[in-house]
C-alpha cells in the first residue's frame, strides 16, 4: 500500500432517494460534468419527475440541400444588397471606357483624349476616378467583413492537441458548437452531434466524430465555392483582352472567394497566416498579369492567327483557374477550425474536371462514383 | 510450446484453403470471442448482434456511421453439428423490463452467423464483388479455454502442476480436502472405478470452491470439470491428478495407468478437436478480460489471472494476413484485448484500467505484435448498465456511477432490493498498474454487480438500442476494413 502518490480514496455507496424518476445527468462534456451536490447524511428533497417539452418542429428549419444554388446561400455569406450597386457602377464605367476603344492603358487613353479635347479628357478622368473609388469601396467592404470574423488558429491548435491526447476534447467541441450555434444550415448537424454527448468517447475519437458531423457539409460547400470561383476566373481571363482587367477581376474574385470561405467556416485565419495567403494571391496576380502581358507580346511576334490566339488564351484561363484552386485550398486549410483527421483533404485532382469544362456549375463531388 | 504437430498444421492449412475458396464467393469473417468464464462473452455477442440488427448508436463504427450498411440479419450457422447461439433468448432476458437479468453462464458451445449487406465503396468491390459480409461468431464456456495448455502437457506434468498450485496461497485453504484425499491414494494400486470417481468428485469440488466470488480465481484445467456441457457424467472427464513422479511409467492396470489413459483420451478426443475446429481457423479475435472481479478479490486473484492468460496466449495464432497463409494456415491478423465491465468505473479511471490490462497481457501483446498482428487494448462495456455522476462528500468531489445493483448483499453488508438506484464511488485504481499485482489493503476497491439497463427509445420512430462504451470502436478495429 502506498499513499505517496495522490491518495487513494475509499469506496462509497450512496442510496438515491429520488427513486427511478430522477432526471438523468447528461455528461455532455465528460470532463466538466456539472457537479450535482448530493449530501450523504442530510435528507434529500425529492425532486418531482420532469418531462421536457420537445422543441416545436417549426423552430428548427433544416436546410434543403437540393435547393443549393448561388441564390440559396445562407445569409451569412452574401454582402448586403447595397454592394451590388457599386458593382454595377464599376461594370458600367469599365464598359463605358471599353466603348471608347480600350486596348491601351487608361492613362494613354486620357492623354490622347486630353490632346484632342480638354473636356473629353476631364470626363474620362472623372469616370475613371469613380470606377476606382467604387472598386476601392468594394475591396474595403470585403476586408472589413473578413476582419470581423474571429481568428481560428487557436481553436485548430487545441483540436490538434486533443487529437494527440494532450488536451480535453469536450471543451474544443463545445467551442465549436458555440461557434455554429446560430446558423440555420448547421442546425441538423449540431443536433446529430448532440446525440453523442452523453457517451464515453476518447478524446481523439470525439474530435474525429465532430469533424465528420460538422465539417463534411461545410467542406462540400467550400469545394463548390472554390470550383465556381476558379471556373469564373478561367473563363473571364480566357476571353478578356486587357491585362489590367484580368488582374483586377482576378484579384477581386479571389478576395470574394476568401471572404466566402471564411464566412462559411465561421472564422478567419490569424494575421501571419493571412500574410502568407496574401503572398500567394499576389503571386497569382503577378502570374496572371504576366501571362496576359506576354500574351499580347507573343501575339505581336507570332501573328494574329486565330488558332494561336484561342489556344493560348484557353491555356492561360486554365492556368489561372488552377492557381485559384490552389489558393482556395490553402485558404480552406487556414479557415477550417479542425485539422484533417477523419476526412480527406481535397486535392487539385478533384477540380481539374471543373476547370476544363465550361458552362455548368456542378458539384465536384458528384463526379466521384 | 508446440501445440500442433506437422499433420495438424497441414490440416489447419487445408481448412484455411477451403475457407479462402469459399470466401471468394461469399466473404466471411470468423470472429473469435475469447475470454475466461464470466468475462462477458455472451453479453458481448448479444450486444453486437442487437446493435447491428436494430440500428444502435455506433458513431465510431465507420461503415455504420457513414450510412453504408443496408441491412443485417441472422442466418443459420455454418456448422450443423453445433447448436445455434440462443440470441433471441438472451436478448429477451435483457429486455424483459422488471425481470431483466444478465444471461447465465454459457454451458455449451454455440455458433451464430450474422450477414451484413452494405454499399461497397471501392471500384473493385462495386463492380465485381457484392456487398455482403458474413460474420461467424462462436460462443463457448470460458472454462474450456484453460484446457488448451493441456495439449502440451503429459499426465505427470499436469498432475505436478495441479499439485504445485494447490499448495500456494490462497488455494491452500481450499484444497485441504482434496490433498487429504490424495494422500490416501496409492498410484500403483489396482484401478478401481469407484476410487477414480470419488477422486474426480473431490477434485471438482476443490475447483468449484476456487471460483467463488471471494477468491475469483481462474480455474485450474480441465475446464470441463466445472462446465461439462455434453460430457456430463462421461468417463472422459472422470479423472484427477495423482502424486506421480514425472519420469516414471505406470504399471499395467494400476490406478495411475487408468488415470493417464483417461487424461490422454480427454486431450485427444475433447481438447484437440475444440482447438482445431474453432481456434485454428479464426480471422479476428477479441479477448475479453474481467479485471474488476480480480481487483475486487485482491492481488492474488490478479496474479492468478495474469498466469492464466499467459498460459493460453501461445495457442492464439497471431500473424499478418498474407498469401503465405494459404500454405501455412490462417493467422489472426487483428487482436483486440478488452477489459470488460468498464461501466463499473467512471470514465476518468478507464485509462488506468487499460494500463492494468497492458501489464497483465504484456508478454502476449509483445508476442502478437512481433508476429505481425495488429493489436489494440481498450476498456469496454458491451452493455452500459450505469450512468455517471459526481458525488460531493466532505468537500471532496468523487466521480461516481449510478445504477441498480442486483438483489443481494454487498460486501459491506448492505442489502439491495434490485429496484432502487445506488450511487457508488468504486475507489481509486492504483496509478501504477503494477501495484494491482502486489499487496494492498482489502477494500480499497469495491465493485457491485448491476442489473442491465432499462432500454428507452431515443425519439419518435427510433428503436431502442443498448448503450455501450467503446463497442463501436472495437467493431471498427476488428471489422472496419472488411467493408471495402
Amino acid at each position: 500500500m502506498t499513499d505517496s502518490s495522490p491518495k487513494r480514496r475509499r469506496p462509497q455507496v450512496v442510496r438515491l432517494d429520488q427513486g427511478p424518476a430522477e432526471e438523468p445527468e447528461t455528461a455532455c462534456a465528460p470532463e466538466k460534468t456539472e457537479p450535482k451536490p448530493k449530501r450523504k447524511s442530510t435528507p434529500k428533497k425529492p425532486r418531482a419527475p420532469r418531462t421536457m417539452v420537445a422543441p416545436e418542429p417549426e423552430q428548427v428549419k433544416f436546410d434543403d440541400p437540393s435547393s443549393r444554388g448561388e441564390l440559396a446561400l445562407a445569409n451569412h455569406l452574401e454582402p448586403a444588397a447595397k454592394g451590388l450597386r457599386w458593382g454595377s457602377i464599376f461594370a458600367s464605367c469599365i464598359a463605358a471606357l471599353i466603348s471608347l476603344g480600350i486596348g491601351l492603358w487608361f492613362t494613354q487613353l486620357i492623354e490622347d483624349l486630353f490632346a484632342r479635347n480638354t473636356w473629353l479628357g476631364w470626363g474620362a478622368t472623372g469616370l475613371m476616378g469613380l470606377a476606382g473609388l467604387a472598386l476601392l469601396v468594394m475591396v474595403v467592404r470585403e476586408l472589413t467583413a473578413l476582419a470581423k470574423l474571429r481568428k481560428l488558429g487557436k481553436l485548430r491548435n487545441d483540436a490538434e492537441q486533443a487529437l494527440q491526447g494532450n488536451k480535453d476534447a469536450a471543451s474544443v467541441v463545445q467551442k465549436l458548437k458555440a461557434m455554429y450555434r446560430g446558423r440555420r444550415d448547421m442546425a441538423w448537424q449540431l443536433k446529430a452531434l448532440a446525440r453523442h454527448d452523453g457517451e464515453i468517447i476518447d478524446n481523439d475519437d470525439r474530435i474525429k466524430l465532430a469533424e465528420r458531423e460538422l465539417m463534411r457539409p461545410l467542406d462540400a460547400e467550400a469545394k463548390r465555392l472554390i470550383a465556381n470561383a476558379a471556373k469564373r476566373i478561367s473563363v473571364v481571363t480566357a476571353v478578356n483582352p486587357a491585362p489590367a482587367l484580368d488582374v483586377l477581376f482576378t484579384g477581386f474574385q479571389i478576395l470574394r472567394m476568401l471572404r466566402q470561405l471564411a464566412g462559411l467556416y465561421g472564422g478567419r485565419p490569424g494575421t501571419l497566416e493571412t500574410i502568407s495567403l496574401a503572398r500567394m494571391v499576389v503571386t497569382h496576380l503577378a502570374v496572371t498579369g504576366g501571362m496576359a502581358l506576354s500574351d499580347t507580346l507573343i501575339q505581336n511576334v507570332i501573328g494574329h492567327g486565330l488558332a494561336g490566339k484561342l489556344s493560348s488564351k484557353l491555356g492561360e484561363g486554365t492556368v489561372n483557374g488552377i492557381m485559384t484552386v490552389r489558393i482556395g485550398l490553402a485558404a480552406m486549410d487556414l479557415c477550417r477550425p479542425l485539422p484533417y483527421a477523419a476526412l480527406e483533404r481535397p486535392g487539385l485532382r478533384e477540380f481539374l474536371s471543373e476547370l476544363t469544362t465550361f458552362g455548368s456549375t456542378s458539384d465536384p463531388d458528384e463526379k466521384k462514383g | 510450446m508446440k501445440f500442433t504437430s506437422i499433420t495438424d498444421e497441414a490440416r489447419i492449412a487445408l481448412g484455411g484453403l477451403a475457407d479462402y475458396a469459399g470466401g471468394l464467393v461469399q466473404p466471411t469473417v470468423r470472429l473469435g470471442v475469447t475470454g475466461l468464464s464470466r468475462a462477458g462473452k455472451t453479453v458481448f455477442i448479444t450486444a453486437l448482434v442487437h446493435n447491428l440488427l436494430h440500428g444502435g448508436r455506433l458513431p465510431l463504427f465507420e461503415p455504420y456511421a457513414g450510412g453504408r450498411i443496408k441491412r443485417a440479419y441472422l442466418q443459420p450457422q455454418p456448422d450443423d453439428d453445433i447448436p445455434r447461439f440462443a440470441y433471441e433468448d438472451h436478448a429477451e432476458e435483457l429486455l424483459s423490463g422488471d425481470n431483466r437479468k444478465w444471461p447465465s453462464s454459457t454451458r455449451l458451445i454455440s455458433q451464430l452467423r450474422l450477414t451484413i449487406e452494405f454499399e461497397p465503396e471501392g471500384f473493385f468491390a462495386r463492380n465485381v464483388a457484392g456487398g455482403t459480409l458474413n460474420i461467424d461468431i462462436v460462443d463457448y464456456p470460458g472454462e474450456w479455454l484453460l484446457d488448451l495448455p493441456l495439449l502440451d502437457l503429459t499426465y505427470a506434468e499436469w498432475s505436478a502442476e495441479a499439485l504445485r498450485t494447490a499448495q500456494i496461497a490462497p488455494r491452500d485453504k481450499l484444497s485441504k480436502a482434496w490433498l487429504k484425499h490424495l494422500a490416501e491414494l496409492d498410484p500403483s494400486a489396482d484401478a478401481d472405478e469407484a476410487v477414480v470417481r470419488k477422486s474426480a468428485e473431490v477434485f471438482t469440488e476443490y475447483l468449484a470452491a476456487c471460483r467463488e466470488d471471494e477468491y475469483a480465481l481462474s480455474t485450474v484445467p480441465p475446464g470441463r470439470f466445472l462446465m461439462p456441457g455434453d460430457l456430463e457424467g462421461s468417463p472422459l472427464i472422470t479423472f484427477a491428478p495423482l502424486e506421480v513422479p514425472k519420469d516414471g511409467k505406470p504399471s499395467q492396470g494400476s490406478l495411475w495407468a487408468m488415470m493417464e489413459r483417461r487424461y490422454e483420451s480427454y486431450v485427444t478426443r475433447v481438447v484437440k478437436p475444440f482447438f482445431m475446429n474453432h481456434f485454428a481457423r479464426l480471422d479476428r479475435k477479441i479477448v475479453l478480460v474481467d479485471i474488476l472481479a480480480a481487483l475486487n478479490a485482491g492481488p492474488a486473484a490478479v496474479t492468478d489471472l495474469k498466469q492464466a492468460l499467459g498460459s493460453i496466449m501461445p495457442c492464439f495464432r497471431p500473424g499478418r494476413a498474407s498469401w503465405l497463409n494459404l500454405i501455412a494456415g490462417k493467422k489472426v491478423d487483428k487482436i483486440l484485448f478488452a477489459a470488460t465491465k468498464a461501466d463499473h468505473l467512471h470514465h476518468t479511471s478507464h485509462d488506468r484500467l487499460e494500463a492494468i490490462l497492458r501489464v497483465l497481457l504484456d508478454e502476449a501483446m509483445t508476442n502478437s505484435k512481433s508476429a505481425g498482428a495488429s493489436i489494440d487494448a481498450a476498456a469496454l462495456a458491451s452493455i452500459r448498465a450505469t450512468r455517471e455522476v459526481r458525488l460531493q462528500q466532505d468537500g471532496e468531489d468523487l466521480p461516481s456511477i449510478v445504477g441498480v445493483p442486483e438483489l443481494g448483499k454487498g460486501s459491506d453488508g448492505e442489502s439491495f432490493d434490485g429496484k432502487a438506484e445506488i450511487a457508488v464511488f468504486p475507489g481509486d485504481l492504483p496509478e501504477d498498474p503494477n501495484e494491482a499485482l502486489t499487496a494492498h489493503n482489502e477494500g480499497d476497491i469495491q465493485f457491485l454487480r448491476f442489473r442491465p439497463p432499462v432500454l428507452a427509445s431515443e425519439g419518435a420512430g427510433q428503436e431502442a438500442s443498448f448503450p455501450h462504451i467503446r463497442l463501436d470502436r472495437a467493431l471498427n478495429f476488428l471489422l472496419g476494413d472488411k467493408f471495402p
